[in-house]
């Protein structure tokens, strides 16, 4: 075991769905292993994260695990089966696939695409149709607009969208995803990570993802494998012990500097309390607006539309100009932040806001409450003061072991 | 002009029932021939594309023998060859005639399937393995389909060949549109007019032939990724 001490070390955990077991792969020709001796559990129903440099091995180990590759030795357990010499095209339908490519079929539309697998499966057509559709809209792709599509006619982001929803089609129990979200830009990329998340709570998939992205394994992660040359473990474990407690100095290093502004990423906004802000309708007259940031102490009131949904900020000055219509005034409480979203990027939003909040809002876009720097200070503290609790915790498992009783503090 | 002003057209136009009896027959074995060809082509190209063994070595020393001998040759040796080894190949002309541009057409084709299936990008086969498609099924739905498609533009250029090689089949009297042609020549000594119409014909044949195609070309091609 790579990984002594911390608490993945015993033999029984939560069962586990995938285990590799000294997985190793050594390409004809070559001198070394390219995997060498893997040993993982991965367990069911959780996002494991492989991250590591380029060249690691992170996409030849999930090739063995769908046995695109056969290893040259070890064993796959799928849910509890040895499933290292079964037939690969059987052990395939029990997990979606994402390759690092892609690799839409060029000559089928995207509807056909996503339907590969229910038709392999000989579904009746109203039900792929059904189905194909409920995926689009899943990835946030309009049905109407892009069923009848061909690949090329779409960006390189909505391409890696379709290949998520193609491999989700039959509904498998295991997902591998190989860095599925990189051709995105920054800010599709972390709406896409939040309905995934979003979506992952009602499916609840045992998801292998690679990254080459250390924020987005920290955010997507409910444990993230750090990977070093030749798939060895630099370490296996929960964001939260490897952002406060990385095992070496590979870990340290790939973590990069900013550790603990990282760890905002691990507090999701449905986590902590929001704050109660003083709201008005747009059309409402200035009056009532002022009535209500005097009867608050918040120093400004937060515009809603007739949908609720958030526009502006408007302060005791931007009411006083009576000359510029109300959403002239104020600064932009838009983009709003969604509950799936991290305090990070809630932080983020108000540093680009300069408000110092940030309007949270549900998955119809409506205000739910807000953040503001007093939330984030707050976390902060929690997170402190539970690193330190675990520090000591993982101080008195080691003095605290063979014959040493006598503790010196309590 | 002044040449064809000096034609009788009024003679061509006597023989057309006969020529096109002709080129009846030069369109059937143009046809089974290309049929043939696309076979034999997506057959071997798939064995030589995917190294299947002592298929592909085998696929690999036909195309070599067909590329490199002339196409004469190959139906003399049908023709007159074979029997004389086994009387049980003894082939009537219009048979040897469809076998003999199948086979040209298959060595020919077989290279350009192979390149076209050679140049499949990987990653299409991939997901489709991944997806738990079967090898033999990953072939047909992903590598077939689109290699086809590539090997198109010069698949194409070896079915006009086919076409305009049934005109050596007048070399075993088989009765095609140039051997019609050279039989009325004979008996009325036109020979002018008779070879200007039959180039006129062939001409025809091939453009219209042409322009089907790069329609089903069009139809078919291949959206490519960006
Ligand atoms: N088919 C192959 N034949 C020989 N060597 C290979 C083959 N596939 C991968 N390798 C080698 O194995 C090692 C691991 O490659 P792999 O593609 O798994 O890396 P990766 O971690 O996915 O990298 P990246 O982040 O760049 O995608 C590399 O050194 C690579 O050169
Ligand atoms: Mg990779």
């Amino acid at each position: 075991m790579t990984n002594p001490g911390g608490k993945d070390g015993g033999a029984s955990r939560p069962e586990a769905m995938i285990e590799l077991k000294d997985l190793t792969k050594r390409f004809p020709g070559q001198k070394q292993n390219a995997i060498d001796g893997l040993t993982l559990e991965i367990p069911t129903g959780e996002i494991v994260i492989f991250v590591g440099p380029s060249g690691s091995g992170k996409t030849t180990t999930l090739r063995m695990i769908n046995r695109l590759i056969e290893p040259t030795s070890g064993r796959i357990i799928l849910e509890g089966d040895d499933v290292t010499s079964v037939n690969p095209d059987k052990l395939r339908r029990r997990m979606g696939y994402v390759i690092q490519q892609v690799g839409l079929f060029p000559h089928l539309t995207i509807a056909e695409n996503i339907a590969t697998v229910p038709k392999l499966l000989r579904w009746k057509r109203d039900r792929i149709n059904t189905r194909v559709e409920e995926l689009l809209d899943m990835v946030g792709m309009e049905p109407a607009t892009y069923a009848k599509r061909y690949p090329k006619e779409l960006s390189g982001g909505q391409r890696q969208r379709v290949g998520v929803a193609r491999a989700m089609a039959a509904d498998p129990p295991v997902i591998l995803m190989d860095e599925p979200f990189s051709a995105i830009d920054p800010i599709t990329r972390g709406r896409l990570q939040n309905e995934f998340l979003q979506l992952q709570t009602q499916i609840r998939k045992t998801i292998v993802f690679v990254t080459h992205d250390i924020d987005e394994a920290i955010k997507m992660g409910d444990r993230i494998a750090i990977l070093d040359d030749r798939s060895h473990i630099a370490q296996f474990d929960t964001p939260e012990t490897i952002l406060s407690a990385p095992a070496n100095a590979f870990v340290e290093d790939f973590i990069g500097s900013g550790a603990s502004l990282k760890r905002l990423n691990l507090t999701r906004v449905t986590d902590v309390p929001l704050v109660d802000w003083p709201t008005a309708n747009v059309s409402a007259d200035r009056e009532s607006i002022r009535e209500r940031l005097l009867r608050s102490d918040k120093g400004s009131v937060l515009l809603l539309d007739d949908e609720h949904r958030p526009v502006r900020w408007v302060n005791a000055g931007d009411l006083d100009r009576s000359d510029e219509p109300l959403l002239e005034t104020g600064l932009s409480a838009t983009p709003a932040i969604e509950q799936q979203a991290t305090l990070f990027d809630s932080l983020n939003e108000m540093l680009n806001s300069l408000q110092g909040a940030a309007a949270v809002v549900d998955q119809e876009g409506a205000y739910k409450g807000v953040i503001d720097i007093e939330t984030i200070g707050a976390a902060i503290r929690t997170m402190r003061g539970e690193a330190r609790q675990r520090y000591r915790g993982e101080e008195e498992q080691q003095t605290g072991g063979l014959e040493s009783r006598e503790e010196p503090e309590s | 002009m002044s040449v064809l002003a000096a034609f009788d057209w009024s003679f061509i136009w006597e023989q057309r029932s006969e020529l096109a009896h002709g080129l009846v027959k030069t369109l059937e074995v143009s046809a089974i021939g290309i049929a043939g060809a696309f076979a034999i082509g997506v057959a071997l190209g798939a064995a030589r594309a995917h190294r299947i063994p002592v298929v592909s070595q085998l696929a690999a020393v036909y195309v070599e023998v067909i590329r490199n001998t002339p196409i004469l040759v190959q139906i003399f040796l049908l023709f007159y060859g074979l029997p004389q080894l086994t009387p049980y190949l003894r082939f009537e002309p219009f048979t040897t005639a469809w076998l003999a541009v199948m086979i040209w057409g298959g060595a020919f084709n077989t290279e350009n399937y192979r390149a076209g299936f050679g140049a499949v990008p990987y990653r299409y086969r991939e997901a489709s393995l991944a997806l738990g498609f079967t090898p033999l099924r990953t072939f047909f739905s992903v590598t077939l389909p689109i290699g086809s498609r590539i090997a198109l533009p010069s698949s194409i250029n070896t079915y006009i060949s086919v076409l305009k090689n049934t005109a050596l089949m007048t070399a075993i009297g088989f009765p095609e549109l140039t051997n019609v042609a050279r039989s009325i020549a004979a008996v009325t000594f036109r020979d002018a007019e008779m070879i200007v119409v039959i180039a006129i014909v062939y001409l025809a044949v091939v453009w219209s032939l042409s322009i089907v195609i790069r329609f089903v070309e069009r139809r078919l091609a291949l959206p490519e990724e960006a």
